[in-house]
């Protein structure tokens, strides 16, 4: 088998790198679409209540915890509850105006799940105080889904089919907080990473933006110099694929004597290594399981194909048709 | 030596995929190297300020009794740990000029700015030569600086370049005696646009400490999620780089692949060269067209398209497209020196 190795290295640092690419535009897919409400950050996860407990969201304020978002969404968003220990919201979209007669969400706040708000709409609306408003943020995403104020989430009560979202920037915070919510009667929907994502509407997106369009350009020229590659590999063995036949051997069986081993090395060593990808960039990785492995199907069968056709045209081509297989 | 240039065009022409594919391939890789460094040298947050907020201060009440106290304790806090400074609406009434109130260490503020124990006040871009002022009914000495664009860059970036105002260094005397600690807005611009030193020690608790009572809480800036994921650095760093280490590698073994292929389709006339008296060097400076065209066509090729961008990325650029032609040609040396076919040819020097 000439240099056969070559061929198996090829094929699967091109599927590395085509993954790469992919899963690139996929990220540029999910950032610049906003699949995430409200400005959440990759990591956010969504909950729904469904009445089976008591929903009570207390127990958040136990954790102490200032990294944390977490927004109950009522009635599709027009009425949105916000517990911001970190007071992010504020920090990044307040302009800061007025201290001394408007403030943001205190613990005591939350604590005391005091009815009070802050006024997120788009165009800034009167803040009286006597309504319980007690701050604006102006172009924030709470305003997303057409909320005009962001409640205390400790005064709103959650009421069956409420969505809640919780974010942060640590795992372990993540998990605590997602443990509670389903003893709370929550059920975790799919939302961010997790999120099935149509990886074709992913791609035709990403062609139209600037730096996935180059990568994915490189990943398809490397998807042609694989055509040109897998033709050498078999016209270098064309000589030997005529000594199959005048020995009887069969066009199939030569075929999987030469591209059987590499195809299943490229099938197990792409699987492996493309799993290892995963868990190395995991903190940029945007593809689902589901992608993953339709990706891998469509590239191994890609490879077949190119297998087959490449090994037909050297047939084709070959001189002593009738000599090669029958 | 002509001969083997025109040879090698010949060469170059019959087997032009090779050609084609070598261009396309480096110079992809090359725009998307450059393209990719140059996104992340604008998008990184330290190349747009050296200034970086650890800690943001949030009004969490309308409460603002406690702000004679929260202003010293501050002020006793932050000393020795770097500068700030404030607009001062108490000052500016008292002496009918705009009036900033420094506290900590004045060089941050101005370079020309000395560290005293006393209360000194300097004015800036003044045009009189007084060495006294008067206001609130004691007189004290005056000193001259010159604002210029250099010592506004960075933290100090509300002063305008020309304007004429006075500097209150407030040291050995109490920092709430000197701005309108009653407005709440004064003491949280006092607090919230501290400039510290980057090796100043903070203590999360002491600050907790500091704030506890009074009408501002601590909003830590990498607790912020949202923050956090802005910006495209993290997509360009992340796993651009590491995508394009694979396709140069991918490069690599194509090349291989393809010019063994183009050895063994170009055996008989290589081996008429031999035989007509050629060494090996003259097989390599042959195929070396190959490399040097390429080079000529990329150079002149990323020459034209990055026209615009600044000197050192195009350097980059270039050193990436001679870096990969030269890392090839090395390649191609090293399978011409171990293909069997040609020394059997050529016999034993």
């Amino acid at each position: 088998m000439e240099k056969s190795i070559y061929l198996t290295l090829f094929s699967v640092s091109v599927f590395l790198a085509v993954l790469l690419a992919v899963n690139y535009a996929a990220g540029i897919y999910r950032y610049h679409k906003k699949s995430l409400p409200y400005g959440l950050s990759f990591n956010a996860m969504a909950f729904e209540y469904t009445g089976s407990s008591g929903g009570n969201l207390q127990g958040l304020l136990s954790l102490e915890k200032t990294n944390l978002v977490v927004l109950l969404e009522k009635m599709d968003g027009a009425e949105i509850g916000l517990y911001d220990p970190g007071m992010v919201y504020y920090s990044s979209f307040s302009t800061e105006m007025l201290i001394g007669s408007y403030r943001y969400f205190s613990q005591e706040d939350y604590a005391g799940g005091r009815m009070v708000g802050v006024s997120v709409a788009k165009s800034p609306m009167n803040l009286g105080k006597d309504q319980g408003i007690i701050s604006s943020l102006s172009s924030c995403p709470l305003a997303d889904k057409g909320a005009s104020v962001a409640w205390n989430l400790f005064a709103l009560e959650p009421e069956e089919g409420d969505m809640v979202y919780v974010d942060s920037n640590s795992k372990a915070v993540l998990k605590k907080v997602r443990d509670l919510l389903l003893n709370e009667g929550y059920e975790e929907r799919e939302i961010g990473t997790n999120a099935e994502l149509d990886l074709t509407a992913a791609i035709r997106y990403g062609l139209t933006y600037r730096y996935s369009f180059y990568l994915l350009f490189a990943a398809g020229t490397m998807l042609l110099f694989h055509v040109a590659v897998s033709c050498i590999y078999m016209e270098n063995n064309r000589k030997r694929f005529l000594l199959h036949a005048l020995y009887g051997g069969k066009r199939l069986a030569v075929l999987k004597v030469y591209g059987g081993p590499v195809f299943l090395t490229v099938a197990v060593a792409s699987l492996i290594l493309g799993c290892l990808f995963g868990i190395v960039f995991s903190e940029n990785w945007h593809l689902t399981a589901g992608n993953f492995f339709a990706f891998w199907t469509a590239y191994l069968a890609y490879t077949l194909g190119l297998y087959f056709i490449n090994f037909g045209l050297v047939h084709l081509r070959s001189r002593n048709r009738r000599a090669v297989g029958k | 030596m002509i001969d083997l240039f025109f040879l090698g065009l010949k060469d170059i022409f019959r087997y032009f995929r090779l050609f084609f594919l070598l261009l396309v391939s480096v110079f992809i890789i090359t725009i998307i190297f450059v393209s990719g460094t140059l996104s992340a040298f604008y998008s990184e947050p330290s190349h747009t300020s050296k200034f970086n907020k650890i800690y943001d201060l949030v009004p969490v009440s309308t409460d603002m009794t406690g702000n004679r106290d929260l202003a010293d304790r501050f002020q006793e806090w932050f000393n020795g740990k770097g500068m700030a400074y404030v607009s001062s609406q108490y000052l500016n009434k008292m002496t009918g000029m705009t009036t900033y109130v420094v506290t900590g260490d004045p060089v941050l503020f101005h370079p020309q700015m000395e560290k005293t124990d006393h209360l000194q006040v300097y004015e800036a871009n003044g045009v009189g030569g007084e060495t006294e002022i008067r206001f609130g009914g004691n007189a004290y000495p005056l000193k001259q600086i010159r604002m210029e664009a250099e010592t506004l860059s960075g933290p100090i970036s509300d002063i305008g370049e020309n304007e004429t105002f006075l500097v209150v260094y407030v040291s050995g005397k109490k920092i709430s005696d000197w701005i309108n600690y009653e407005d709440g807005f004064a003491v949280w611009r006092l607090m919230n646009t501290a400039i510290l030193y980057e090796d100043a020690a903070i203590n999360e608790g002491e600050l907790k400490d500091m704030l506890e009572g009074s009408f501002l809480a601590l909003s830590k800036y990498s607790d912020n999620p949202i923050y956090n994921q802005l910006g495209e650095y993290k997509f360009v760093t992340g796993y651009l780089y590491p995508c394009l280490l694979l396709m140069i590698f991918c490069v690599f073994l194509f090349f291989r692949m393809f010019y063994e292929h183009f050895l063994r389709q170009m055996y008989q006339e290589y081996t008429v060269h031999i035989l007509y008296g050629a060494g090996l060097r003259d097989i390599v400076l042959r195929n070396s067209m190959l490399m040097f065209l390429s080079l000529l066509i990329l150079f002149f090729g990323f020459w034209y398209i990055s026209r615009g961008e600044p000197t050192p990325i195009r350097s980059i650029g270039y050193l990436l497209i001679g870096g990969m032609l030269g890392m090839l040609e090395l390649l191609m040396v090293w399978i011409l020196c171990r293909s069997d076919r040609l020394k059997n040819v050529k016999g034993v020097d």
